[in-house]
């Protein structure tokens, strides 16, 4: 049995550079744990797509409950978007403050801090890739516990994602992030193909051939930085299937067969070891 | 003590047989050329192409056939990415037939090799209906450097010479799909020099090499592909499945691609640590299925 507990603040105050107090101003994290007996140590931050206007629930709490049932403490962050009229960088701040969380706490939960992965879909999955690309070391001398451990995800998994802001881009999403007209420089530093170095973490990327609303280049594109940054990874591309596919169906009463090959990778990588 | 023996035998066999016909079943191996194949350099086992069927029980046929180019540098024939793929083939409903053909090691260079998979594939289509399959669900899966053979074939296709007097020769020797496992694609920078030389020689031609680079002769005409690699492997870089892949894209040719993090270069059908086959074959069976090739 997966427990769902309530939703929590990531900043006990106001969040940094929030211009309201409505819950779109105040970022959470809803935990999805696992039976203990089942548990298995890992846990991951989910970030669900919705081209940074919206945050879309299968791509929340629909991948929240499957990865508890595998024994992965799940927490989905709900944080703060353009169509609330922020802009980069404070969903990066949401996320960073969402896994530095899950590590400052680990205890808390059960889970290691060294096995804390970060998984996002779409606008979610541009938001991801910019944490495995722009995580920061903590600052031992923080008063704040949470702000003295590092950002960096162990692992990262990418639905469908928004990885660049050029040409390949998701222009709603990108609109969303950076507003109207933004500086090229800033482009480029968020185009998260050309971030990648040695030190990003191991990724599972996926997508299908057909998404006609995020191009599959943005993971090839991904894949291709991780290689040559010596990066290992698994990528999977699908023929079939729109975008948004969630965890999907097999057309036989399973799911898709990425949600198989997920387990697969996050096994063999030791991920899922108790 | 003779009859005795032989009507034991016929027991047997009369019990048997009943299973045997439900079962899958292994055909011999056959020639593709009766009078000798063109180009041959003698008449040794070496020197004649041969495919050997492997065919489903009839109750779970889909149709579908499948020609397999086992790798092996094109020096030799691994029989794991022979056989080994065949009888998994047959056994999802597909009838398989192994290809042997013809190697650098016994002389032989292109366009040696295309010419028995092409012959192949013609056999396959233009014997369609002795084997219960159709015409238009036949493809091809390569192994390493016989994934370089298949996508030579996926390639380097032609619609057969309908004046022909060799039934054969009229069909179009195209695959109507092709999977590539860990395969050669091109001949350039991330190839694998022991496979170049089996198939070129040495010192052969720019012209020929760019030729033979698959990844550069991709159209909108080249049958869709299931392409899989692992990142990890040594023998063959995974540059030449991503390479492959992007052509596809390029020209909007549907594939799947998958890359596994894990696994050295010639892994078969694999393992899951779990008592089962690597993911990719559930990967594989998925998308042969939106391809109309399994149930």
């Amino acid at each position: 049995m997966v427990t769902k507990q309530a939703a929590f603040r990531l900043w006990e105050n106001d969040a940094p550079g929030a211009t309201g107090i409505c819950l779109t101003d105040i970022p959470r994290l809803t935990p999805y744990l696992p039976e203990p007996a089942h548990a298995t140590g890992a846990s991951i931050v989910v970030l669900p797509g919705g081209g940074y206007g919206g945050l879309a629930d299968h791509e929340g709490e629909g991948y929240a409950l499957w990865l508890a049932e595998h024994g992965i403490a799940a927490f989905v962050l709900q944080y703060r978007l353009g169509s609330a009229g922020y802009r980069h960088p404070v969903m990066l701040q949401d996320a960073a403050r969402a896994l530095r969380t899950i590590r400052a706490k680990a205890e808390c939960w059960g889970v290691d801090p060294q096995r804390i992965g970060i998984m996002g879909s779409s606008a979610g999955g541009h938001l991801a890739s910019t944490l495995l690309t722009h995580f920061e070391p903590g600052d031992p001398k923080a008063a704040d516990l949470v702000e003295r451990v590092s950002s960096r995800p162990d692992f990262g998994i990418l639905c469908y994602a928004v990885i660049t802001l050029g040409g390949n881009t998701h222009s709603g999403s990108r609109d969303n992030l950076l507003g109207e007209n933004p500086a090229p420089e800033l482009v480029e530093l968020l185009s998260n193909e050309k971030q990648v170095t040695p030190q990003t973490p191991p990724c599972f990327v996926w997508h299908t051939s057909e998404d006609g609303a995020v191009p599959v280049e943005n993971s090839i594109d991904f894949a291709r930085a991780l290689r040559a940054n010596g990066v290992p990874f698994d990528l999977h591309v699908y023929q079939k299937g729109g975008h948004g596919m969630g965890l999907g169906t097999d057309g036989k009463g399973g799911l898709h067969p990425w949600a198989a090959d997920c387990l697969f990778w996050l096994r063999e990588n030791g991920f899922l070891k108790s | 003590m003779k009859p005795k023996r032989s009507l034991l035998a016929g027991l047997v066999a009369a019990l048997l047989l009943p299973v045997a016909a439900f079962a899958q079943q292994k055909q011999d191996e056959f020639p593709l050329w009766k009078d000798g194949a063109p180009g041959a350099l003698g008449t040794e086992p070496k020197d004649i192409p041969t495919l050997t069927p492997y065919l489903p029980d009839p109750a779970k046929a889909t149709g579908a056939a499948i020609v397999i180019c086992p790798g092996g540098a094109y020096g030799g024939l691994a029989n794991h990415e022979g056989e080994g793929y065949a009888q998994w083939f047959a056994d999802n409903g597909v009838a398989a037939f192994v290809l042997k053909y013809r190697l650098g090691s016994a002389g032989y260079r292109h366009p040696v090799m295309l010419q028995d998979a092409a012959r192949a594939l013609r056999t396959v289509r233009a014997n369609a209906a002795q084997w219960q399959v159709d015409p238009g669900h036949i493809g091809v899966i390569g192994s390493s450097a016989g994934g370089h053979l298949a996508s030579t074939l996926l390639t380097h296709f032609d619609a057969g010479n309908p004046a022909s007097p060799d039934p054969i020769e009229r069909v179009s020797s195209r695959p109507d799909l092709g999977i590539l496992c860990y395969a050669v694609i091109t001949l350039g920078e991330n190839t694998h020099t022991g496979s170049k030389k089996n198939l070129l020689g040495d010192n052969p031609s720019p012209a020929l090499v760019e030729l033979l680079s698959n990844e550069k002769q991709v159209t909108a005409q080249t049958p869709p592909c299931f392409i899989w690699h692992t990142w990890e492997d040594k023998g063959v870089k995974v540059e030449n499945s991503l390479a492959f892949a992007m052509a596809l894209r390029e020209k909007g040719v549907p594939f799947d691609l998958h890359v596994y993090q894990q696994g050295g270069h010639g892994m078969g059908l694999g393992k899951d640590g779990k008592g089962g086959l690597h993911p990719w074959t559930a990967d594989c069976l998925f998308w042969l299925r939106q391809q109309g090739f399994v149930k």
